[in-house]
C-alpha cells in the first residue's frame, strides 16, 4: 500500500510539475493565432522529454551519478566547458522567466506592480532551496500545480466544437499565418516541452533521492504517465485560447489572458483553482531551474553539492544558486517584460538542447558506465530519431527567429 | 590550427550578425499599420472580455485590473507602431491617420474602463456606457484594418 502511494505521488507530481511558465505562455499563444494545428508537436515535445528524462534518469540510478559529472568525464573539460556555458545560460534565462512569471501570477491576485513582487518571489525561492528537504519542495509544488487540471475542466465547460479542433489539429498552417511563422512556434513549443533544466534537476534528484537500479520502474512509470498527462494540460491551456481568442483575432501576449476563459467557464472559483495551479508551477520550477543552476556549475567544478548535504557542506553550490537568483531580480527589475522573456527561453532552449541531449544518450549506451542497462534497440531507434529532431529544431530555431521577428 | 584560425572571425562576423537581426526586427518596434491595427482589434477584444466578465461578477477587481492594465499596454505597441510608420505620399498618410485616430480612440476607452473596474462600488450603467464605448473602439479599428487591407496592406 505504501508503495502504491509512493508511485501515485510521483505520478501526480509528474502530471503537476510538468508544465512551467514557458508551456503555459506558448501554449495560450499558440492557440490563440494558430488554434490546435500545432497541437502534434505538444505530443512530439512529450515523447521527446519522456525519453530523455528516462535516459537521463536511467543513468543516475544506475551509475548513481548526475547528467554533468557525467558529461564532463566523458566528453573532457573543454567540451563540457562549452556545454555548461550554454547550458547554464539557458537555465538562468529560464529562472528569470519562472521569477518574472510568479510575480506575474501574484499580481493577478492582488493587482500590485509585479516589480515588487519580484524581490519577495526570489526570497521565497531562496528560503525553500535553503530550509525545505528536497522531497517536500518537488511534491508540494507538484501537488500544487495539478491544479491546473481547471484548464482542462474549462475547456469542457467552455462547449467547444470538438470537431472543429479536430479540424484544425490536423489542418496544417492557418489561413492568413505564414509557415515561418509556424515552423517558429513549433519550435518554440518543442522547446517549452523539452527544457535541458528539467534534465538536470531530474537526474540531480534521482541522486538526491538515492536511486538505485530497482526504482527504475517507478521513475519509469512517473515520466511515462504523468509527463504525458502534463501534456494534455498544455494542450487544453492551447485549446481554452482557440476557443476564446481565436475568433475574436485577439493574440495573447499576457498572463492575464492566458487565465480568461477558466474565468468564462466556471467563474472565481475555477479563476482562484487555476491561478492556485499558476503560481505552483510557476514556483515549482523556479525552485528546479535554481537547484539547477548550482547542479550544473558543482557538478562540473567537482564541488560538494546536493540538498542532502547541510548548506554549511555545500557552501559553493549554495552560493551559485544566490548569485542567479539576484541577476535574475537584476534582470527583471529592468521592467523587462517577463512574457517575452519567456518566449526567447523557449527557443534557447531548443537551441541549446543537443548539448545535453548528445551526452546523455552517449552516456546511456556505454556499458562501462551502465553495463547491462544500456539502451535496447527501440530506445536507441527513438533516441536517434529525437537526435535528428533536436539538431533540426536547433540549427533552424535562430534563422526563423530572424526570419519571423520573433513570431510576430 | 588553421581551421581555428578561419572559424574565429566567420564566428565574430556571424553572431553579432544573427544578434542584431533579431533585435533589429523586435515585434514590438514593428512600424507597419497592420501591427498597430492588430494590436489594437487584440487589445480591444481583451478589455471587452475582461468587462462582460467583471459585470458577470466572474473576475475579480484584481484579475481585471490587471487584465486592463495589460491591454494598455498592447495599445502602447499599437501606437509606437502608428508613430514610427513613415508616409509614401497622401494615401499613405491619411490610412495612419486613420488609424492613429482609431488607436487613440481604443486608449480612451479602455482607461475609461479600468477606471470603471478599479472604481469602489461600480454603477452597472456605467459599465455598460463602458462596453459600448469598447465596441465603438473595436469598429473604428476594424474599419481602419479593412481600410490599410484594402490599400494592399501599408508597407
Amino acid at each position: 500500500m505504501k508503495r502504491l502511494l509512493g508511485v501515485a505521488l510521483g505520478i501526480l507530481t509528474a502530471i503537476g510539475g510538468f508544465l512551467d511558465i514557458g508551456d503555459m505562455v506558448t501554449n495560450a499563444v499558440v492557440g490563440s493565432r494558430f488554434g490546435l494545428s500545432l497541437a502534434w508537436v505538444v505530443l512530439v515535445g512529450v515523447v521527446g522529454i519522456c525519453l530523455f528524462a528516462h535516459m537521463s534518469g536511467k543513468v543516475a540510478a544506475v551509475s548513481g551519478r548526475a547528467t554533468f559529472e557525467i558529461i564532463r568525464e566523458r566528453l573532457g573539460s573543454r567540451a563540457a566547458a562549452a556545454n555548461l556555458m550554454a547550458s547554464f545560460a539557458v537555465t538562468l534565462l529560464t529562472l528569470t522567466a519562472e521569477v518574472g512569471g510568479i510575480a506575474l501570477a501574484l499580481q493577478l491576485a492582488s493587482s500590485v506592480e509585479p516589480r515588487l513582487w519580484v524581490p519577495v518571489a526570489a526570497l521565497a525561492v531562496w528560503l525553500v532551496v535553503w530550509r525545505a528537504r528536497f522531497s517536500s519542495l518537488e511534491n508540494v509544488t507538484g501537488l500544487l500545480g495539478l491544479a491546473l487540471v481547471g484548464f482542462a475542466v474549462a475547456l469542457h465547460l467552455l462547449g467547444p466544437d470538438w470537431g472543429e479542433l479536430a479540424e484544425q489539429a490536423v489542418g496544417g498552417v492557418p489561413a492568413g499565418e505564414g509557415p515561418a511563422a509556424y515552423w517558429y512556434y513549433a519550435i518554440a513549443l518543442f522547446g517549452a516541452a523539452m527544457t535541458p533544466y528539467e534534465v538536470f534537476f531530474f537526474s540531480s534528484g534521482g541522486v538526491e533521492e538515492g536511486w538505485s537500479v530497482k526504482d527504475l520502474a517507478q521513475s519509469r512509470l512517473n515520466v511515462l504517465v504523468g509527463f504525458p498527462l502534463g501534456g494534455v494540460l498544455s494542450v487544453a491551456i492551447a485549446g481554452c485560447a482557440a476557443v476564446v481568442f481565436l475568433p475574436q483575432a485577439v493574440e495573447v501576449s499576457a498572463l492575464s489572458q492566458v487565465v480568461l476563459p477558466a474565468a468564462q467557464a466556471g467563474g472565481t472559483l475555477l479563476l482562484a483553482v487555476v491561478l492556485v495551479g499558476v503560481v505552483a508551477a510557476t514556483f515549482g520550477a523556479a525552485l528546479e531551474t535554481c537547484l539547477s543552476t548550482g547542479y550544473t556549475v558543482a557538478q562540473f567544478l567537482g564541488w560538494s553539492w546536493g540538498k542532502w548535504r547541510r548548506p554549511v557542506r555545500a557552501a559553493r553550490f549554495h552560493l551559485t544558486m544566490i548569485v542567479a537568483l539576484l541577476v535574475a531580480v537584476g534582470v527583471l527589475m529592468t521592467s523587462v517584460d517577463p512574457v517575452a522573456v519567456t518566449e526567447y527561453s523557449v527557443v534557447f532552449s531548443a537551441v541549446a538542447l543537443p548539448l545535453t541531449y548528445l551526452p546523455v544518450l552517449v552516456v546511456a549506451n556505454d556499458p562501462e558506465y551502465m553495463g547491462e542497462h544500456v539502451n535496447g534497440r527501440l530506445l536507441n531507434a527513438f533516441g536517434l530519431v529525437y537526435l535528428v529532431l533536436v539538431l533540426l529544431a536547433s540549427l533552424a530555431a535562430i534563422p526563423l527567429m530572424i526570419a519571423t521577428g520573433a513570431g510576430s | 590550427m588553421g581551421t581555428r584560425r578561419r572559424t574565429a572571425p566567420g564566428t565574430l562576423v556571424v553572431l553579432p550578425v544573427l544578434v542584431l537581426g533579431g533585435c533589429t526586427l523586435s515585434p514590438s518596434e514593428g512600424s507597419s499599420l497592420t501591427v498597430a491595427t492588430d494590436a489594437a482589434t487584440s487589445a480591444l477584444g481583451t478589455a471587452d472580455l475582461t468587462v462582460r466578465l467583471l459585470s458577470e461578477g466572474r473576475v475579480p477587481a484584481t484579475v481585471a485590473d490587471t487584465a486592463l492594465l495589460d491591454t494598455t499596454r498592447m495599445l502602447g505597441e499599437a501606437d509606437l507602431a502608428v508613430a514610427t510608420f513613415v508616409a509614401g505620399d497622401e494615401h499613405d498618410a491619411r490610412l495612419r491617420d486613420e488609424v492613429a485616430a482609431a488607436v487613440s480612440d481604443a486608449s480612451d476607452a479602455v482607461v475609461h474602463a479600468r477606471s470603471w473596474a478599479g472604481a469602489p462600488t461600480r454603477d452597472a450603467a456605467e459599465g455598460e456606457r463602458v462596453a459600448v464605448e469598447l465596441d465603438d473602439a473595436a469598429e473604428a479599428v476594424d474599419r481602419a484594418a479593412a481600410a490599410v487591407e484594402a490599400s494592399g496592406g501599408a508597407p
